[in-house]
């Protein structure tokens, strides 16, 4: 196969551009795309609108960048939002510092969050990692699941191998400043957790299965089912338990 | 529900476990199609095709000591990998006997064989194997496989081979609906083409292992 030869398409200030194959792609300031782009490295340095779908081996993200259509990459980072009405597949890292907002299904392999995870269907990884909050629409899917709390969380569903939710870790006064400047409640609202080793706190949901199931102060658990062991603390509450 | 089976019972059954489940389902090893919801009194439960999902589950067992998931997954996808075979790699791992490929193929197509063909091949020697079909009659839905080979990769299709009164026809069907024949239509053979695939690969794995 012959190799393409490919330009590089830099917008610095104000502008707008085509979609197309490039090699790099790269915004510093504001710029509007349109079209599908496909190209090796898309980098955004302060504000950008895609009006399309966007392939690119690396993304990289600084300040704010919208999608159109879906994103296929191998590697995102996000310092600062993102927000896509298609949906993300990535074969290898995802990791956002800010916001994260999708309409469609999010695929990576290595998720790390620090900050939101919005998204209004399904959410699949191998590692799942949010510092923050997370509202999906859909089941979070992953082998393993680390959410750490710090503010109100929804989720329809969430599977997987090993789930662990704990509230933020942060020193006791300190949190108590915290709440008492904003008016917040760290809580995940979820309808089914299921799992073979299952950790969680602060906790609400109708149904919690698992093998392993260790439940932690702060939950209101309608009803769960364990297989080989339980463990619930004095300050939850949990309606059903039963043993399969 | 009849013919469902609700996880619970399901992984009661074949002993796996909600992560194992989970994984498979991210790796699509299992069908998003599969999974169907319905509203029972303790909330939402999700409820399986029976047969179908017992049937990939122990097949995924089975398989996953030797495979890689992404392998498996690979097994089981509609769409095809365009890999060459060789004829003798095809005989001599007996995917599809020698007969088969004699009188079906000539020899400039067999040396550049893709999964594609193979699998007109491999659902011949089943339907010659069955008894039958004829081999003239074979040809006439050899000739058919071929030229709908690339609706496999879109849809799952059965190939039904009938006969009426002596006269030998088939046809592809997309596998969900249901046919009813006269009482003089005798139907010969069924076979489901993502069925078969799977066998193939299968088939087509052991005998690279061996190799």
């Amino acid at each position: 196969m012959t190799k393409e030869m490919l330009n590089d398409l830099a917008i610095s200030g104000r502008g707008s551009a085509t979609g197309g194959k490039y090699k790099s792609v790269k915004v510093n300031g504001m710029a509007k795309i349109s079209g599908d782009i496909l190209c090796e490295k898309f980098r955004c340095n302060g504000t950008s609108v895609v009006e399309g779908d966007m392939e690119a081996e690396e993304i990289r993200v600084s300040g704010k960048s919208t999608f159109q259509g879906d994103i296929k990459s191998n590697d995102l980072k996000v310092d600062g939002s993102i927000k896509c009405m298609g949906g993300l597949s990535s074969s290898s890292h995802v990791v956002v510092n800010g916001y994260m907002s999708f309409k469609g299904n999010i695929t990576g392999d290595q998720i790390d969050v620090k900050g939101n995870i919005t998204g209004e269907k399904d959410v699949e990884a191998e590692n799942l990692v949010v510092n923050g909050t997370l509202d999906i629409g859909g089941l979070v899917n992953a082998g393993n699941i680390e959410i750490r709390l710090y503010g109100e969380c929804r989720a329809t569903e969430i599977g997987g191998e090993k789930i662990k939710i704990t509230p933020k870790d942060m020193p006791f006064n300190v949190n108590k400043l915290f709440k008492s400047l904003f008016q917040y409640e760290e809580k995940l609202i979820a309808q089914l957790i299921e799992g073979d080793e299952i950790t969680i706190s602060h906790t609400h949901a109708k149904l919690v299965r698992g093998n392993q199931v260790k439940i932690g102060a702060g939950c209101v658990i309608d009803r769960v089912e364990y297989k080989e062991k339980i463990e619930i603390d004095a300050k939850a509450e949990v309606k059903e338990e039963i043993k399969i | 529900m009849e013919g469902f089976i609700s996880k619970k019972d399901l992984l009661e059954k074949t002993g796996i476990s909600y992560g194992q489940l989970y994984r498979w389902k991210r790796k699509n090893l299992i069908p998003e199609a599969w999974f169907t919801r319905k509203t029972t009194y303790t909330g939402q439960e999700t409820y399986f095709p029976e047969e179908k999902i017992i049937e990939r589950i122990e097949k995924i067992k089975r398989l996953k000591d030797d495979l890689s998931l992404d392998d498996l997954a690979r097994f089981f996808s509609p769409s095809l990998d365009e890999r060459k075979f060789s004829k003798a790699f095809i005989i001599e791992y007996n995917i599809v006997s020698k007969e088969t490929i004699d009188q079906y193929m000539n020899d400039e197509e067999i040396t550049n064989d893709s999964i594609d063909q193979m699998l007109s091949l491999y659902m011949i020697e089943k339907a010659l194997q069955s008894g039958e079909v004829s081999k003239e009659e074979a040809i006439l839905f050899f000739e058919m496989i071929q030229m709908h080979a690339h609706q496999f990769h879109q849809m799952n299709c059965e190939l039904y081979l009938i006969r009426k009164k002596g006269v030998f026809t088939c046809f592809l069907v997309s596998s969900d609906s249901v046919l009813f024949f006269d009482r003089d239509t005798k139907v010969l053979l069924c076979l489901n083409a993502l069925k078969c695939m799977e066998e193939l690969k299968v088939k087509i794995h052991e005998a690279e292992a061996k190799s």
